[in-house]
């Protein structure tokens, strides 16, 4: 792995919100939490991942969806 | 739900039982079940709605597995891709499969008829289940005598697809007495195709008269104990009946209480009488009441499943997941041999969004429905709903504090408002309300917010009013009339509390200063003025603000406080300058009320006025009736406020607790009719 934990948050962004997002196929995934199982999916679709990126990165696209939401007069629960 | 934009993506449910098992200690689910419930979910279609049903009492280890799926295009999607992936059913499994074919593929249009449907495994293994139970909706709470009818019939003919199985559910709905509301149809598929119909609504005394009419073979007197004290402690209790074809004597009670234990204290009461009888080990009670949780990927902490990141990242942008975990409902059974025994049902499900609705929006009032008046239309429709909302221990429920939803109050409120309204109701009501609220009497003589509650000015105060209305004179209305009349302060005016009650919650500690809630409110004053006339007619006439408007404490606006004060003073000569300024105020602010509760109580002002008052009344009571749902109510308006006991004024930050059920705002409507009604208006 190159570069710091930034570095890896946006290589994970990157992979997640791509177009390679498309060809994550939740049935060939583990129903768990298990990252590694996602670092390795991306691995195989030619990405340099770390479970903690995958993480931190997951949790900022679905932050920014919020917001957006939130900025559509959607609302929130919480 | 909003179902009409869920995404078409897979969603393994074995990720829904991953984020339930960092909350359930291995009482509640053992890891042998916890595995053989992995290896069933893997089986089921890859929608995350699920449910356990677990046992509650010692040494029991076997746990069923619900699965719900809704109408939505993508659920039938995602089940029309598995059923055929899945193979040949395997024997005795026909009729299940025939049933999910025929709702992925809407035959019949089923899709539009139901909102979803549950299936139910029994116990299942860790390499097979046996064909499941299918639960169907059918009547809803607010279907009236012919809607009601019009769905049992419907239901019967769409479950006739699952050919013989469904044979006896649709005689069964077709014959049932129409009085009893059926919520539920389920089919037994593997219990020999038996039906279940769950009742809704049965109150504790009519339990006997509905047992024997159906001829049930078991225990009645068991039975009702165990009804009653269900009922008495939620309000809110399903009766499911087996048929094989004849009517079994097994029963089953289901309670339901909103909210998570956190916040719904009567959880806590349900839970430790389950234990107190044996029906529920304390290992198990704490586990069921620490489990609900909201859970949200972005938070700190969340480890989400691979799957469900690989689906979010394929469905659209604007969805947006989340999670949640609860205990939705608890279910005492009593099996042939008369053994009693508890089980509690857990969810587990996935959500696409955080819209403000979850629920599908309620359909307004369609026109042309009806050939009365519309505002008497709106009225009566106002006082079904009412009806409807009605609990099984004949108490109204609504508004949710730390301290859970008021029942006494409300009570006092809603039944103030029907027995006042000129709609006809049921001739029971009336006497069922009153000893409802009569087994709640304090020792010192008042009511409460509710049971948990101390006693306060307002609560009673409504209480009496009702207890007048409906004529009743008993000797607790002197005993509540001096607990009232203990709150007038000698400067003037009413306090919500007296200094000589303990306001403490749930077991906490007092605030350390509850002066605020102890001081004189107007809008308290306002109401019980019309119960006690003098002092607090002079109190209101002096302390009327300026733009001829009473300023209330507990509300966020103060239409409400001055319709009652204008009712309050009566027809007191005093008074006539100072209705007057009142009804000047309400016609300034007619145009601008935003929400129906305040409009409601702006009508009741301006139809006591002069005919421009009227005219403007009955243009605003039209506008009202125009924006009733379809269910009877309106959208939840009555803004009431939750200040700091210190608080000695309203404050515009304090904090705003919607009536979330629309009782009170159904009932202010209702009342609002009923003043131009009394006007001797032709509705």
């Amino acid at each position: 792995m190159s570069g710091g934990r930034g570095a890896a948050v946006q290589r994970a962004i990157d992979f997640l919100s791509g177009p390679d997002a498309a060809k994550l196929d939740p049935a060939r995934l583990p129903a768990q939490p298990d990252y590694e199982a996602l670092v390795q999916r991306g691995s195989e679709l030619g990405y340099d991942l770390s479970a903690d990126g995958l993480r931190a990165a997951f949790a900022l696209i679905i932050r920014a969806r919020l917001l957006a939401e939130l900025h559509t007069g959607n609302g929130t629960k919480r | 739900m909003n179902v009409a934009r869920q995404p078409d993506v897979d969603l393994s449910p074995i990720g829904s039982l991953a984020l339930l098992w960092d909350a359930v200690p291995e009482s509640l689910v053992s890891k042998a079940a916890r595995l053989r419930l992995e290896a069933a979910a893997a089986r089921l279609a890859p929608i995350a709605r699920i449910a356990l049903e677990v046992r509650l009492g010692e040494g029991q280890d076997a746990v069923d597995l619900h699965q719900y799926i809704s109408h939505s295009a993508a659920d039938a999607a995602v089940l029309g891709r598995y059923l055929s992936q899945s193979g040949p059913p395997v024997p005795g499994e026909e009729s299940a499969r025939k049933f999910l074919n025929a709702w992925a593929g809407d035959a019949g249009g089923m899709r539009a008829d139901f909102d979803g449907f549950f299936l139910e495994w029994d116990g299942p293994g860790t390499s097979s289940a046996g064909p499941p139970a299918i639960f169907l909706p059918v009547q809803a709470r607010h279907g009236r005598d012919p809607d009601g009818a019009n769905r049992r019939v419907m239901v019967a003919r769409h479950i006739e697809q699952l050919g013989s199985a469904g044979a006896l559910g649709a005689a069964l709905l077709r014959a049932f007495p129409a009085e009893y509301s059926i919520s539920h149809v389920g089919f037994m598929l593997g219990r020999g195709n038996a039906v279940r119909l769950n009742l809704r609504g049965i109150r504790p005394d009519d339990l006997e008269t509905v047992l024997a009419r159906l001829d049930w073979p078991g225990d009645i007197g068991q039975a009702k104990d165990h009804f009653a004290l269900l009922v008495g402690l939620t309000g809110h209790v399903a009766v499911a009946l087996d048929f094989a074809p004849a009517i079994q004597p097994a029963i089953g009670f289901e309670a339901v209480l909103p909210d998570f234990p956190a916040g719904e204290p009567r959880w806590h009461e349900l839970l430790d009488r389950l234990c107190i009888d044996g029906l529920c080990t304390t290992d198990k009670r704490a586990a069921l009441v620490a489990l609900g949780a909201r859970l949200y990927p972005e938070q700190q902490g969340q480890d989400w499943p691979a799957s469900w990141i690989a689906a979010a990242m394929i469905a659209p942008p604007a969805c947006v997941p989340w999670f949640e975990r609860r205990l939705s409902h608890v279910k005492v059974t009593i099996g042939a041999q008369g053994d009693v025994a508890a089980k509690a049902y857990v969810s587990a499900q996935h959500h696409w969004y955080r819209g403000k609705s979850p629920e599908p929006q309620r359909p307004l009032l369609a026109p042309g429905r009806s050939h009365a008046p519309p505002i008497q239309d709106a009225s009566n429709r106002a006082a079904a709903f009412l009806l409807a909302q009605r609990q099984q221990d004949d108490f109204w429920r609504d508004f949710r504090l730390v301290n859970g939803m008021s029942d006494e109050w409300v009570t006092g409120f809603v039944g103030y408002a029907l027995a006042t309204s000129g709609v006809a109701v049921p001739n029971a009501l009336a006497t069922q309300t009153v000893q409802a609220l009569l087994r709640r009497q304090r020792p010192e003589g008042g009511w409460g917010y509710n049971d948990l509650s101390p006693a306060d000015a307002d609560s009673t105060t409504w209480v009496l009013r009702f207890l007048g209305a409906v004529g009743y004179a008993g000797p607790e209305v002197a005993r509540a009339d001096a607990f009232l009349r203990s709150h007038l302060r000698p400067q003037g005016g009413i306090s919500t509390y007296a200094a000589a009650t303990s306001l403490r919650f749930q077991g906490a500690a007092e605030a350390p200063n509850d002066e605020g809630w102890r001081s004189g409110h107007v809008c308290v004053a306002a109401n019980a003025a019309a119960w006690i006339g003098e002092p607090l007619v002079a109190h209101l006439l002096s302390s009327q603000g300026a733009d001829g408007e009473w300023a209330a404490y507990w509300w966020r606006g103060d239409s409400f406080a001055t319709a009652l004060a204008i009712e309050g003073l009566g027809s007191s000569p005093a008074a006539v300058e100072s209705r007057a300024r009142a009804t000047a105020w309400a016609r300034t602010r007619a145009a601008t009320a935003r929400t129906a509760f305040d409009r409601a109580w702006l009508i009741r002002i301006l139809a006591g006025g002069g005919p421009l008052e009227r005219d403007q009344a009955r243009a605003m009571a039209a506008a009202l009736a125009a924006e009733q749902h379809e269910d009877g109510g309106w959208d939840a308006s009555a803004e009431m406020l939750f200040p700091d006991p210190a608080e000695l004024r309203r404050r515009p930050d304090a904090p705003i607790v919607l009536d979330e059920a629309r009782l009170f705002t159904a009932a202010s409507a209702l009342l609002a009719f009923a003043a131009l009604q009394s006007c001797g208006d032709e509705l």
